[in-house]
């Protein structure tokens, strides 16, 4: 029987959001729908709240009480921060995340603090349930100066490729690198993953967001990316998989990993989550299930902080309290 | 997943990187003559920007390469023990890999502590699986490979268990390597795991084998690949390899300009030099003129002989020559598309202005007949120029009445200095679009850079393919509009992707634009005072630190590429570098690929342009390119291929 795992959040009863124990955000960015999901719980009850902060070049992170109504302006938050690899698992313990429930909403989080959270949360300091959340933009902003390929105002730039906290592997010399890249409106960053990790263009796969957060969306994700598409011949891989469902993009990298099984390649994959954040948290899930011959491959992007987008769309709960409940594998929605 | 049917037409250089070529790499390595010697007792330091070859070169050495090199088809038998003394073993720093030694709550020398395990174990491990394969292949016996195997186990702490083959020592080698991994991803939870020495076993486990193999000089060589990818206290660690060298065991690393970190060892006040610990070899700088148009005319050559419609063309046959595709660049065939466009020459209204203006003494006049009788574009348009430098009319004249009856002429100076540079001034006259094409056209543009001429050709075969139905079967000169389409497309790439070069790659691009913009407009100067200016100076020790990390950066991803100073033009000023924009990036701002001249810019005025506020570097772009240039938005708005099509439709409709 299939179990609907993704909900929009304006749906869900009252009594949802009174269940859960402990929230965490983060406002990475000064965007508006970073603060919209905090909205919803308006007059009912408040879960404890915490607000993570996660420094991309420093690997420190700060957890940090923060009360729903009263949320921190990015950047006025001095609170002491601590390496995530050596103290989130502690803390998160000591905040009591254990056997509670839990709803993240990873809207303002980067990426590489999401990524760790997760593993914890799978690997060790179990909540009874475990909620994340996704706040869609409503539209973002245009570049100052865009090209066919560069489109909006998203990355200020990048620290590059480096270790993810938490996903450290080594290349298995004696299996053939297929990376698969998750990819979102930049086509630069498929490019310099690709480029940097030096995969052959026959192993290249793509997962695109269809359909996009809006219309016509999947458009720019693919216009974006073309030259890269065209250089590694990737047009004849391409996945599609909901810009806003990481069970999707879930399922579609255990599909590419069966076409590995299925033409006896011995591949490892590297995945590469560059586009959106659900996206991100499928691959994550998927890193997580399977970590033998799977990589996870970052290239740290500093968001632009300012004008990134505007306005809120739809606001999505993931339930992944099947996943941290028996580790089982969640590929179907 | 989608699947769509594609074109069949096999392009020799889609394939660009040397990780790419897989098993038969060795047979599309080049330059064995350039590169002969180079791998010795003592290190290497490979140094080159991207695609400079440093890849390729470690890779064609390890041992899978050079087996299947030697490899007879008689005996199915490699002969590599009997025609190699080195046995290669390839080390990529992977940065996600590498990075992952630092922070979590340790300091630098904590780490050295683990990563000199991980690095040892990994290098052990190679050499096992170099030695398992040996014994595998029945090219070494080994009779003592339980002692060896036993006395390296021991150096890890596994003197308890039995591990007496290469096979077992692999795979527990494989499991430390995975249990160091381990730790350092649970770093809170798990115990530290055994640390062995950091260079003991991998010398031991060297000197070892080769006693066993019996072997007089055999080596292990370990090409660690991406140096500058290593940490700073890794690098450290590597130096102090590279310091202490060992007879059986030798670290070679390449990397990129300016990727060292420190030159320091592990020992206190200890540095390792050039000439006395290792041997510097710098790809970009020591393979150039005729030596890179050599290697490149062999990398070419070996990948148009695996096109199937090839393999029976003899070495020699033209069919094999990139040239042959590519033809040599001819100003006059440039000239000529130039002036098709428009019957009446833009410029010759002023030239006629000019010459009966100025020769009221029938010089001008003369002048103006000379030239109309000759009908040489070029030397028309010289001829503007020379009056708009203010040249007298009857030196002109005269200069060019020796010139044409074939004596010692400041003609000839004229246009050796000017020639190229009048091209520039016509594109703009009639409104064209710059062109790039021939062999030494591109040679240029891949500014010693083999992978971009590589892709290049990728794009140039891309295109006659597509837009002009080139196949192999009829061979022959790609047009000129498919390989300017082609070098344009590449350039746009190559700017597009430099914001993505870390960590200050949005600074380098936006410095990138504004220069190469200040060069285009220099290249319109009508009186070309400095001809063909694309690259720069300024006094590397008086910029800020923040310039000197952008400049640094260029030059280890090859956007800029520092040579020695050529002409002073003062005499206070001091000699040091000069920063050449890749030439690759000329087709993108339609700027000459040629050395020619600089742009002086003071140190002040540098920082500005990497630091600035949008209207200071606006400011500064239009004081070095002395005309009005608009807004910084302006300058930096990105020319894409959609741009480039638009560009050439417009071109069409004006003809």
């Amino acid at each position: 029987m299939k179990v609907s795992r993704t909900y929009e959040a304006q749906s869900l009863a009252p009594s949802f959001y009174q269940s859960i124990d402990l929230f965490i955000f983060g406002t990475v960015t000064d965007e508006e729908r970073n603060r919209h999901l905090a909205g919803l719980w308006n007059g009912q009850k408040f879960p404890t709240s915490y607000h993570l902060d996660y420094d991309l070049e420093l690997e420190e992170y700060s957890l940090i009480t923060a009360p729903l109504g009263s949320i921190p302006e990015q950047g006025t938050i001095s609170a002491a921060k601590a390496d995530i690899t050596a103290h989130l698992r502690t803390q998160l313990d000591s905040i009591g995340v254990r056997g509670k429930n839990l709803l993240v909403d990873i809207t303002g989080i980067s990426q590489p603090a999401i990524f760790f959270m997760l593993k914890l949360l799978y690997e060790d300091v179990r909540p009874a349930h475990l909620f994340f959340a996704y706040t869609e933009p409503f539209r973002y902003r245009a570049k100052s100066l865009p090209s066919s390929e560069d489109v909006f105002e998203l990355t200020e730039r990048f620290i590059g490729l480096r270790a993810l906290p938490g996903f450290v592997r080594r290349p298995i010399e004696r299996r053939k690198p297929v990376i698969v890249l998750l990819i979102g409106f930049e086509g630069k960053r498929a490019k310099y993953v690709c480029d940097t990790l030096e995969v052959e263009s026959d192993n290249v796969r793509v997962v695109l967001g269809f359909p996009g957060f809006r219309p016509g969306w999947q458009y720019f994700a693919y216009g974006g990316n073309q030259s890269m598409i065209e250089q590694f011949q990737s047009h004849r891989f391409i996945w599609p998989a909901a810009a806003n469902d990481p069970f999707e993009a879930c399922s579609a990298l255990y599909e590419i990993r069966q076409n590995q099984v299925e033409s006896k390649m011995d591949s490892e994959l590297i995945l590469a989550p560059i586009g959106t954040k659900p996206h991100s948290l499928g691959a994550a899930i998927f890193a997580l299930q399977n970590p033998t011959y799977t990589r996870l491959v970052y290239d740290f992007p500093v968001k632009a902080r300012r004008y990134r987008s505007e306005g809120y769309g739809t606001t999505w709960i993931y339930n992944l309290s099947r996943l941290v409940k028996d580790g089982a594998n969640i590929p179907t929605n | 997943m989608t699947s769509i049917d594609t074109n069949n037409f096999q392009n020799p250089f889609s394939v660009n990187r040397a990780e790419h070529l897989g098993a038969d790499l060795y047979k599309y390595f080049a330059g064995a003559n350039l590169l002969r010697g180079l791998l010795s007792s003592k290190s290497l330091v490979l140094q080159g920007g991207r695609g400079s070859g440093k890849t390729m070169f470690f890779m064609y050495h390890s041992y899978e390469s050079k087996k299947r090199e030697w490899l007879s088809q008689k005996s199915n038998r490699s002969r590599i023990l009997e025609m190699e003394k080195i046995l290669g073993i390839y080390f990529k720093a992977e940065p996600d890999l590498v990075t992952g030694f630092r922070k979590k709550g340790q300091d630098d020398e904590w780490w050295l502590g683990i990563f000199g395990h991980y690095l040892n174990v990994a290098v052990c491990d190679q050499m096992c699986h170099i030695v398992a394969d040996l014994k595998d292949s029945e090219l070494a016996s080994f009779k003592d490979e339980a002692k060896i195997c036993e006395a390296i186990s021991r150096n890890f702490g596994w003197g308890n268990e039995a591990i007496t083959t290469f096979k077992e020592l692999a795979e527990r080698l494989e499991e430390a390597e995975d249990a160091v991994l381990f730790y350092i991803n649970n770093i809170d939870r798990q115990s530290e795991p055994f640390l062995s020495n950091t260079s003991r076993a991998m010398r031991r486990f060297a000197e070892m084998l080769v006693k066993s193999i019996g072997i007089d000089g055999l080596t292990f060589h370990v090409f660690i690949d991406e140096f500058e990818n290593l940490e700073f206290y890794q690098q450290k660690l590597v130096n102090s390899l590279i310091k202490n060298p060992d007879k059986c065991l030798v670290f070679d690393i390449g990397v990129r300009k300016r990727g060292f970190k420190t030159f320091s060892t592990l020992a206190e006040n200890e540095q390792i030099s050039a000439g006395n610990d290792f041997r510097p070899f710098d790809l970009e700088e020591e393979i150039s003129g005729s030596g890179y148009e050599r290697l490149i005319r062999e990398i070419c050559a070996k990948r148009l002989r695996a096109v199937p419609e090839l393999k029976d063309y003899t070495e020699g046959d033209s069919r094999l020559r990139i040239d042959s595709y590519l033809g040599l660049y001819d100003i006059k065939k440039e000239v000529d598309l130039i002036v098709s466009s428009r019957r009446e020459p833009p410029y010759l209204k002023e030239l006629k202005t000019r010459l009966t203006e100025m020769g009221s003494d029938g010089k001008g006049r003369d002048l103006l007949e000379m030239l109309a009788k000759e009908n040489d574009v070029i030397l028309s348009r010289l001829t503007l120029v020379l009056l708009m430098q203010g040249k007298k009319t009857d030196r002109i004249l005269t200069e060019l009445k020796k010139y044409k009856k074939g004596e010692i002429s400041e003609y000839k100076d004229w246009i050796h200095n000017y020639g190229t540079a009048v091209v520039f001034l016509l594109c703009r006259d009639y409104r064209q679009r710059k062109r790039y094409f021939g062999f030494d056209t591109y040679l240029s543009l891949s500014s010693g850079i083999p992978r971009y001429f590589i892709q290049l050709c990728f794009y140039a075969f891309d295109y006659a393919n597509k837009d002009d139905g080139f196949v192999f079967d009829t061979a022959e000169q790609f047009s000129i509009q498919v390989q300017d389409k082609a070098a344009y497309h590449l350039s746009i790439s190559k700017v597009d992707e430099i914001d993505t070069y870390p960590p200050v790659g949005h600074k380098l691009k936006r410095l990138v634009l504004v220069l190469g913009r200040v060069f285009e407009q220099l290249h319109k100067r009508p009186t070309i005072s400095e001809p063909e200016r694309n690259h720069f100076y300024t006094d590397y020790d008086s910029i800020s630190d923040s310039s000197k990390e952008v400049l640094n950066s260029g030059i280890m991803w090859a956007v800029f590429q520092p040579k020695p100073l050529t002409k002073i033009k003062t005499g206070r000023q001091p000699r040091g570098i000069e920063y050449h924009l890749n030439h690759i990036y000329a087709p993108y701002f339609e700027i000459s690929y040629r050395r020619q001249r600089r742009l002086d810019i003071p140190a002040t005025e540098f920082n500005k342009l990497v630091d600035g506020e949008d209207a200071i570097v606006a400011a500064v772009a239009q004081r070095l390119s002395k005309i009005k240039l608009g807004s910084l938005t302006d300058l930096l708005q990105f020319q894409d291929m959609q741009a480039y099509q638009i560009d050439l439709w417009s071109s069409d409709e004006s003809q």
